[in-house]
């Protein structure tokens, strides 16, 4: 370079240069030295995204693997948000879709896709749904012309399928999409929720939600900056959820909850004894079926009903409006264990094991029931009478409970008051609290109650609360002798009632109810969990106390004064002995109701079946026909009627016996006496000739039958010789596949003489000339 | 000296001419470049190697055809005499227009810029020896009005850069123009166009910066990465495209931090996250794998030929030599600048390769032809 400033000028471009790399260098100092950054914060921080997907739910079935709930496909019509924001012709495509689903036949406002599509909750990689459960024709239609419907998509995907319709909607309950408190509440929760998931809302979709749900798939994704896929990481496929299976038996849910709507409609027809009554509308009722042995539930409905299959893909507002209305006396109420009812007489039984108890009374101790009652040294309400002022004269307390006595318990009542210095002033009450009263059950169902046994402390606390409501701190005579009859300070709910028998029942194992068998494993259909029976305590019990009451209760049935027994006529009682307590409580302002606490076999408890009825009048006439009907298909008793509708239509005899009946129960029956049959039929039911026709009928030729039935049979035992000898014989006779089809004829003729022992048994003693419980059977 | 106790007769014949440019080679130079060169292929490599258990080699392998073609390239122009390029300058520069011109017309488009011909399965970016031939044509044309360098040769000079930068973008190519805006800035300033000329022109390319952001010039995307840089701080994870492959390049360089993940084990690169890893974003392999450590020795590398390229500057022999070495030394320093810059996220992005290390044989080409130009202007300083 000739002169000074060239030079100058190159010498200025070297310090640039200079400043350009230690700029560089600074930089680089900066993020290599100064700010490091880990694997884990920039992995942790990737532009991954897992898009999760649903596995199949568990399914619901019964105690025998009946099918109550699965999973169907249904199509659903989406749209692609992220390509739809790109659109140009947005309110077009709209437009376009609506109209289109619309003429499928699925009404659809623009707005109401606007709304799908602008939903922050939805996941903004998945396509959001717009229409679920569309017809195949729309499905078709759609995808034919999916130009024309660009951003559209018809995916088909599982939901919630009832094979059995409305059966067991209480005890099933529903799904529906998850809303932000669950959401939130399951943040945590292994098997991940997000928005739009489907999640139990009720029944034991609800309490089984974690079972039942699948986990879901993650399909791991890497996404550019425009969120777009452009690789996949990884995918974990969904694990389907456990197949629940219930302690319900389906075909003894289907008949419950049949008969629970008839019986409700024949009582609507009733007339009213007084004009000034108010109505029997019989609006509602629940039935509960339990073990008496482990507190299974096998059957438990609750009337009005409703359909889960309508909250797939959600309810309407307007249906759901409807069926909260006041006149749909609410559907999704599940009374069995929600609704609290008085228990009127039905209660009388843990009276009387509570005055037992404390020594208030002796089984043999005999009243005179005048039909009414007058507290001693009272001023106010002080006569109190049995319904309809009925007169039962001597009174003990076996007798106390066929005829339903009031007065015997409003002396109870009053003693346990009078001699609350010595018993304690909630004597009565701590006995109905060890068989369960006052406490929810703990069956494995949302929104149980927990009913209501009153006692001074809590009429104390109410009066201190609100003394305007309820003005009488003070606990009266009068209430002890109106809980005494379960009116009153007491309220129970069926499942409470139902439990409490089978705990008296069953020797005073107080257990849980439960609805849950075991968890299925979804591929295998092996058993990876079971719920056990679980024990919450044993009342003492001793055969002292619980004898007396069990005569009783098989009185109300049995004996002709008996509350239940017009009801239970042409009930095959030899068979299958029914004991039982009728409930007729008062409810203000509303027509009595129902009730019926029954057990059976009175002599072996298996069963304890409780109905309620509401505002259906006289138990007797409503509730104890009810059960009895409910009975009539109790796997001991429905081939008796099954053969006995089969046996005048044809004497061939084409009814198939599916009744796993015991082979005892049949054995022993027929031991008793196969001579006497044909006496008790004409002498107890409106069947004079069924053991006549069904011992001279041959062998049905069908042979859809439980083996194991029919081993007992040629073997009466040696304790009763002269079994029958036509039945033996023709069970013997039989070739070995048709044994089983000879059950049934066999079964019939034994039982039918089995039962004419018991009531023979019945006449030759009792005070009120009334059977006991065939206890020892020796 | 060996060579003195026993000269070869032919080495004795050559030690008589002291100022034989042979004698002048600078190894220093070729040995920098050759090592970047090294130090790239390692990196494209690594970036391209896959995670397989054989691993890809077919990149490699063609940068090494271009580099030894560059190392030809770069030997042939190193013995030519520089001062032959001035005659040769108006055929560099019609060459050059007319390869932009064509590749407009019959160029591949690839990722949006119609700036590649194909041929015969290799592929040349006439945009990049096109930064030569303007280097070459700048050099001579100021070089020859040094002494009376006015407003009209301002203009003249401008007006030879214009042609193919708007040639250029039309590719559109919004980094190399700005390598050619650079270069014709760095030529007019160091051939002595007074100071104010220089600030006006620099306002005026402000103001046209500006005016080109709010037309339809550019595309959506090259407006969206200059925003991208300017908004940067308070958009990190805005999510949009442009901001992302930023986002990854500056995490793989910390991830490096002080000696590096080790070759082949940047967790980012191989992971393939960074977008252009082994093209336009080469140098987040460097930081990642090798660390502070690793790249301050590569940034000291390209250091090191840029200072002694500006040795070179100094020492040529006339002005034509002094203004090659500076259109050189600015065409590699602002390419380096700009690409280290925006793997930083100190720079916006612009598709701007880095010399030697950067995938790519056109670029390889034109970084050792421009060695070439400056080691010929050094070992010719003497005759």
């Amino acid at each position: 370079m000739s002169d000074e400033q060239p030079a100058l000028r190159v010498a200025l471009v070297g310090i640039v240069v200079i400043s350009l790399f230690a700029a560089l260098f600074a930089r680089l100092y900066y993020l290599q030295v100064l700010r490091t950054t880990t694997v884990e914060e920039v992995f942790g921080t990737a532009r991954y995204r897992d898009i999760s997907y649903q596995g199949l739910r568990g399914r619901i079935l019964d105690r025998n693997g009946a099918v109550l709930v699965d999973n169907r496909e249904s199509i659903v019509v989406t749209v692609d948000r992220r390509q739809f924001d790109a659109l140009d012709d947005k309110e077009g495509l709209k437009l376009r879709l609506a109209r289109a689903l619309n003429d499928a036949g699925f009404p659809t406002k623009v707005r109401d896709i606007t709304a799908r599509i602008e939903d922050p909750r939805y996941d903004p990689l998945k396509p959001v749904p717009i229409a679920e459960d569309v017809s195949p024709q729309l499905e078709s239609y759609l995808l034919e012309r999916l130009h024309e419907f660009p951003t559209v998509d018809v995916v088909r995907t599982e939901v919630r399928s009832y094979p059995q319709g409305k059966l067991a909607a209480h005890l099933i309950g529903y799904t529906g999409s998850i809303n932000s408190e669950e959401l939130e509440a399951r943040a945590k929760d292994p098997k991940g929720y997000e928005p739009g998931d489907e999640i139990g809302k009720a029944g034991v979709e609800r309490i089984f939600e974690s079972e039942l749900r699948a986990k879901p798939g993650v399909r791991t994704v890497e996404v550019d900056a425009t969120e777009r896929e452009v690789g996949t990481r990884s995918d974990v496929p969904a694990v389907p959820g456990a197949d629940l299976q219930l302690t319900i038996d389906v075909q003894l849910q289907k008949a419950v909850e049949t008969l629970l709507e008839q019986t409700l409609e024949q009582a609507r027809l009733q007339k009213k004894r007084r004009e000034t009554d108010p109505p029997l509308r019989a609006p509602a009722g629940a039935v509960v079926v339990l073990d008496a042995e482990t507190s299974e539930v096998l059957a438990l409905a609750s009337y009005p009903t409703y359909d889960p299959s309508e909250f797939i893909g959600g309810i309407s507002e307007y249906r759901y409006d409807e069926l909260t209305a006041p006149g749909s006396f609410q559907p999704f109420t599940d009374r069995a264990i929600s609704t609290p009812y008085a228990p009127g007489s039905t209660f009388k039984p843990f009276t009387a094991i509570a005055a037992l108890a404390k020594g208030l009374i002796t089984p043999g101790d005999v009243i005179v029931d005048n039909g009414s009652y007058e507290l001693e040294d009272c001023t106010d309400t002080c006569v109190f009478t049995n319904a309809g002022n009925t007169r039962y004269g001597r009174v003990d307390l076996e007798r106390s409970l066929v005829v339903s006595s009031d007065v015997y318990y409003y002396r109870i009542g009053e003693a346990f008051y009078r001699q609350r210095g010595v018993v304690g002033d909630d004597a009565l009450q701590q006995t109905a609290r060890s068989f369960g009263f006052g406490t929810a059950t703990g069956i494995q169902l949302p929104g149980e109650q927990e009913g209501l046994v009153g006692d001074p402390a809590l009429k104390a606390a109410r009066n201190a609360d609100n003394p305007e409501a309820y003005p009488y701190g003070e606990w009266f005579t009068g209430d002890t002798v109106i809980m005494a009859i379960g009116q009153g300070e007491m309220q129970a709910t069926p499942l409470q009632l139902a439990n409490a028998y089978a705990s008296l029942v069953n020797g005073g194992a107080l257990h849980a109810p439960s609805i849950a068998k075991a968890l299925l494993d979804h591929d295998t259909g092996t058993v990876t969990r079971e719920y056990g029976v679980r024990t919450l305590a044993t009342v003492h019990l001793p055969p002292e106390i619980r004898d007396p009451i069990l005569d009783g209760l098989t009185g109300v049935v049995a004996d002709e004064e008996g509350t239940a027994n017009p009801a239970f006529a042409g009930f095959p009682l030899e068979l299958v002995p029914v004991a039982g307590k009728t409930g007729t409580a008062e409810v203000d302002g509303k027509a009595d109701t129902a009730l019926f606490a029954a057990v059976a076999p009175a002599n072996d408890p298996k069963y304890v079946v409780v109905a309620v009825m509401e505002e259906s009048g006289f138990a007797s006439e409503t509730a104890a026909p009810l059960v009895r009907k409910i009975m009539e298909h109790l796997p001991e008793v429905r081939p008796y009627f099954e053969q006995r509708a089969a046996a005048p239509s044809t004497t061939t005899g084409s009814t198939s016996t599916t009744g796993p009946a015991s082979a005892d129960d049949g054995a022993e029956a027929g031991g008793a006496a196969a001579g006497d049959a044909e006496d008790d039929g004409s002498a107890g039911s409106e069947e004079p000739t069924v053991a006549a026709t069904t011992t001279t009928s041959p062998p049905p030729a069908t042979t859809a039958v439980d083996p194991p039935t029919t081993t007992a049979a040629p073997d009466p035992p040696a304790t009763e010789p002269t079994a029958a000898p036509t039945t033996a014989a023709a069970v013997n006779a039989a070739p070995a596949d048709q044994q089983g089809a000879t059950f049934a004829p066999a079964l019939l003729a034994l039982a039918t003489a089995g039962g004419a022992a018991v009531r023979r048994r019945a006449r030759r003693g009792g005070v009120a000339r009334r059977p006991r419980v065939p206890q020892g059977r020796a | 000296m060996s060579l003195l106790v026993k000269p070869a007769p032919s080495v004795e014949s050559l030690r008589r001419d002291p100022g034989a440019p042979h004698r002048h080679l600078d190894w220093s130079l070729l040995g920098l470049s050759v090592g970047l060169a090294v130090v790239g292929l390692a990196m494209i490599f690594s970036a391209t190697k896959g995670s397989g258990p054989t691993p890809y080699t077919g990149m490699v392998a063609r940068q090494m055809m271009a580099l030894l073609l560059g190392l030809a390239v770069m030997g042939a122009l190193a013995f030519i005499d520089y001062r032959r390029l001035r005659e040769w300058a108006p055929l560099f520069y019609a060459g050059a227009l007319g390869l932009l011109g064509a590749v407009l017309v019959l160029g591949q488009n690839v990722k949006g810029a119609q700036a590649w011909f194909a041929v015969g399965g290799f592929q040349l970016q006439p945009s990049e020896p096109a930064k030569l031939a303007i280097i070459v044509v700048l050099a001579a044309y100021l070089a020859a009005h040094r002494d009376t360098l006015g407003a009209g040769h301002l203009v003249a000079a401008l007006a030879l850069a214009a042609v193919p930068m708007a040639l250029i973008l039309l590719q559109p190519d919004l980094g190399t123009m700005l390598v050619f805006a650079v270069v014709a800035l760095t030529l007019l300033a160091v051939a002595g166009v007074r100071a104010r000329y220089l600030a006006a022109l620099v306002l005026l390319g402000v103001i046209g910066t500006v005016v080109v952001l709010n037309s339809d010039l550019l595309a959506q995307y090259q407006r969206d990465r200059l925003l991208v840089f300017i908004e940067r701080s308070s958009d990190r994870d805005s999510g949009l495209a442009e901001s992302y492959n930023v986002d990854q390049s500056e995490t793989a360089i910390s991830l490096g931090g002080l000696t590096g993940r080790g070759w082949g084990n940047g967790p980012q690169t191989q992971e393939g996250r960074v977008p252009e890893q082994q093209t336009d974003f080469i140098f987040t392999v460097v930081g990642e794998e090798l660390g502070f450590i690793g790249a301050s020795v590569v940034l000291g590398m390209f250091l090191a030929l840029a200072l002694r390229i500006w040795r070179v500057a100094q020492l040529a022999k006339d002005d034509f030599g002094a203004l090659l070495c500076c259109g050189v030394l600015a065409m590699l320093v602002f390419q380096v600048f700009e690409n280290v810059g925006m793997s930083m996220r100190i720079m916006p992005v612009t598709g701007i390769p880095l010399p030697f290390l950067s995938y790519g044989g056109s670029s390889l080409l034109t970084s050792c032809a421009g060695i070439g130009i400056v080691l010929s202007v050094h070992m010719h300083r003497f005759r």
